[in-house]
């Protein structure tokens, strides 16, 4: 079984920042463009709720990817739990999107209509069990060590006063 | 409204509220324990108040009647708490209480003048902090006050006054320490309070297939996915309280109080069941009083903030009601707690660093600053429901524009220049406000779905990006050794 942390090496150090970095830079262009839109009328500002869907979640996913690297390490256990919290919500913001409206008959999902309910579970309830116990479960592995906690208590010492 | 069960559940929160004041000014002896609570929270004391200070009167009447009247749409204020739990402790919580290992933290400003070796840049996040809390303190005092004169029956002037009051006393006595503990108390209050609404509502409305099969009969839009929103609209709620929620300063700076940071662990968990708890109301009363109204049940509501007084009294047991309307006045004070010890220690601490001044008795200034916001915002909120409603607006919006792409990008990238930084908080600053003011002046309007804070938001966090790249070569300059130990930690 492959190792849940892949520790590069110095030259490489930074590189999962940089990308998150980057996907930043591209989910906000993008909400920028969706916003713009608005200004606009016909197929432009009807294409702004999509564009919306795919780069709003792509920030708040890469914000969370920028926080949770730690330089140095690429560990796939965060890597699949923030690529399937995008998944799950952009994903139900496109299926929010693309599914025709439901008639008055149509069954339930849960007690609420269905697009409603893809919606609410993608943006909501998947994200909101599950990001927690990820943080949780990586947390020794990913945010804080007591070796990490050592570190800064040496360079706090350290400083002049 | 003024019930004799009602009248002594309110007089009976008043006395714990005064009580945990007076417990808590014993133990304040320094500018730390006022602004910081010295630093010796529990893990679940920091996950309850942080609940109870993120989340206001607003979950409890405005977002009710929100979703009673624009059906899920009014969902995505509060839906982006799904993953805001996660996000702040992966992206602030570590590095603000690592920061609080190595230099004296008392403010947010404070942490971003040490990553950026800047005063200029902590005086002006200070400066958009006060800006900010006086108009959000403003809003909070006079939701208090409809509620206090609701239960009271005192006059809406006199109870806008007893609620600053109150706050006062156990704000300026005992500081962010008195707020925490009373956060608390209040907190579990709200969540107890919401939850059990929250089943009086299902089983009020016949489950929740029930609310949805009525409300699908006669106003299907109400239960679209974005409700009477556009998709633009509600989807750009998710990102302006998303992303927003890293920049306000009243609740992250609650991090810097946690004792140890290892049980950063569980705090995504215990926030995230707190704050789920509090808000089934939200969610839960809205939809279930508009299918009563459409069902013939009840009548028409006067206006949508009747939401939550119509069900409690008509469908819930008296002291239930009684305790809820506890939990509103328990929800805004908590609330306006914090604004008021992020606002104090910005003018005592903040200001006076980016001027060069030296603060002696920072205790003593603290409480005098405490006495004169809490003044002001009374005042304003008495005065002025125009001005109360310009000022409540961009309080949300300033704080997300000027602090998140400081904190949330500085905290977590070299790259990060003084210069961006300072640029994106003046942006921000300038922005919300010129775009608010022409907004509520009506000088322009924008189309369906865009906000003042939202374009502010993306406009701060791209020139931050923008300013930081051209100034590149700056980046190691702004960064001490030990700042640079926090940031790879």
């Amino acid at each position: 079984m492959a190792p849940a942390v892949v520790t590069t090496d110095a030259a490489s150090r930074g590189a999962s920042g940089r990308t998150a970095l980057r996907l930043l830079l591209v989910g906000v262009g993008g909400v920028a463009l969706a916003y713009a839109s608005a200004f606009t009328t016909g197929p432009l500002a009807r294409g702004g709720s999509w564009l919306m869907a795919l780069t709003m979640p792509l920030v708040l996913v890469s914000t969370m990817a920028l926080g949770a690297q730690r330089a140095g390490q690429r560990h796939r256990g965060l890597v699949l739990a923030l690529t399937l919290t995008y998944g799950v919500v952009a994903g139900g913001f496109l299926l929010g999107l693309a599914l025709p409206a439901e008639t008055v008959e149509a069954p339930l999902w849960w007690g609420l209509p269905r697009r409603a309910f893809l919606v609410l579970a993608g943006a909501g309830a998947i994200p909101l069990v599950m990001l927690p116990l990820v943080y949780a479960r990586l947390f020794s592995a990913v945010t804080l060590r007591d070796v990490d906690l050592q570190r800064v208590r040496d360079a706090a010492k350290a400083q002049p006063q | 409204m003024s019930s004799p069960i009602i009248v002594g559940v309110g007089v009976a929160y008043f006395a714990v509220v005064a009580a945990i004041g007076w417990w808590a000014s014993r133990r304040v002896h320094s500018a730390r324990d006022f602004f910081v609570a010295g630093q010796r929270l529990s893990l679940l004391t920091l996950g309850i108040s942080s609940m109870a200070a993120t989340l206001s009167g607003f979950a409890f009447i405005g977002g009710p009647g929100l979703i009673y009247t624009i059906g899920l749409g009014a969902v995505y204020i509060v839906l982006p708490a799904s993953i805001t739990n996660t996000m702040s402790a992966w992206v602030l919580a570590k590095r603000l209480r690592l920061l609080a290992e190595i230099r004296p933290m008392l403010t947010i400003p404070d942490a971003i003048g040490a990553r950026f070796a800047s005063p200029t840049a902590q005086g002006l996040a200070g400066l958009a902090i006060v800006i900010a809390v006086v108009g959000y303190m403003a809003t909070n005092l006079l939701a208090l006050g409809v509620i206090l004169d609701a239960v009271f029956a005192v006059g809406r002037a006199p109870a806008i006054w007893i609620g600053a009051l109150v706050v006062l006393a156990y704000s300026v006595s005992g500081g962010i320490l008195a707020g925490i503990y009373n956060d608390v108390f209040q907190g579990a209050l709200m969540a107890i309070a919401s939850t059990l609404v929250f089943g009086y509502a299902l089983q009020a409305g016949g489950g929740m297939a029930g609310i949805s099969h009525t409300i699908l009969q006669h106003d299907p839009v109400l239960l679209s996915p974005w409700g009477r929103l556009s998709p633009l609209a509600a989807m750009s709620f998710f990102f302006v309280f998303g992303l927003g929620t890293l920049g306000q300063p009243h609740v992250i700076h609650k991090f810097f109080m946690l004792r140890d940071p290892r049980r950063l662990q569980w705090f995504p968990l215990v926030m995230t069941v707190a704050m789920t708890m509090t808000l089934l109301l939200f969610v839960g009363v809205g939809l279930v009083m508009k299918a009563l109204v459409l069902a013939g049940v009840t009548p028409p509501l006067r206006s949508p903030d009747d939401a939550t007084p119509r069900f409690l009294l008509a469908f819930t047991p008296q002291p239930l009601a009684a305790l809820v309307f506890a939990a509103v006045a328990a929800a805004i004070m908590s609330t306006v707690n914090s604004f008021l010890s992020v606002g104090a220690a910005a003018l005592t601490h903040d200001l006076p660093v980016a001027l060069g001044w030296r603060v002696g008795e920072e205790l003593r200034w603290g409480r005098i600053w405490t006495v004169i916001l809490t003044l002001a915002a009374a005042a304003v909120a008495q005065g002025s429901t125009g001005l109360v409603a310009f000022l409540g607006i961009f309080g949300f919006g300033l704080f997300a524009s000027t602090l998140v792409p400081s904190l949330a990008l500085g905290l977590n990238w070299h790259g990060a220049t003084r210069a961006g930084a300072i640029a994106s908080i003046a942006t921000g600053l300038i922005g919300t406000l010129l775009l608010e003011t022409m907004a509520y002046a009506k000088w322009f309007t924008f189309p369906a779905g865009v906000t003042a804070a939202a374009v502010s938001l993306v406009a701060s966090l791209l020139v931050f990006v923008v300013v930081s790249w051209l100034t590149r070569d700056t980046a190691a300059d702004a960064l001490a050794p030990d700042v640079r130990a926090v940031l790879d930690a």
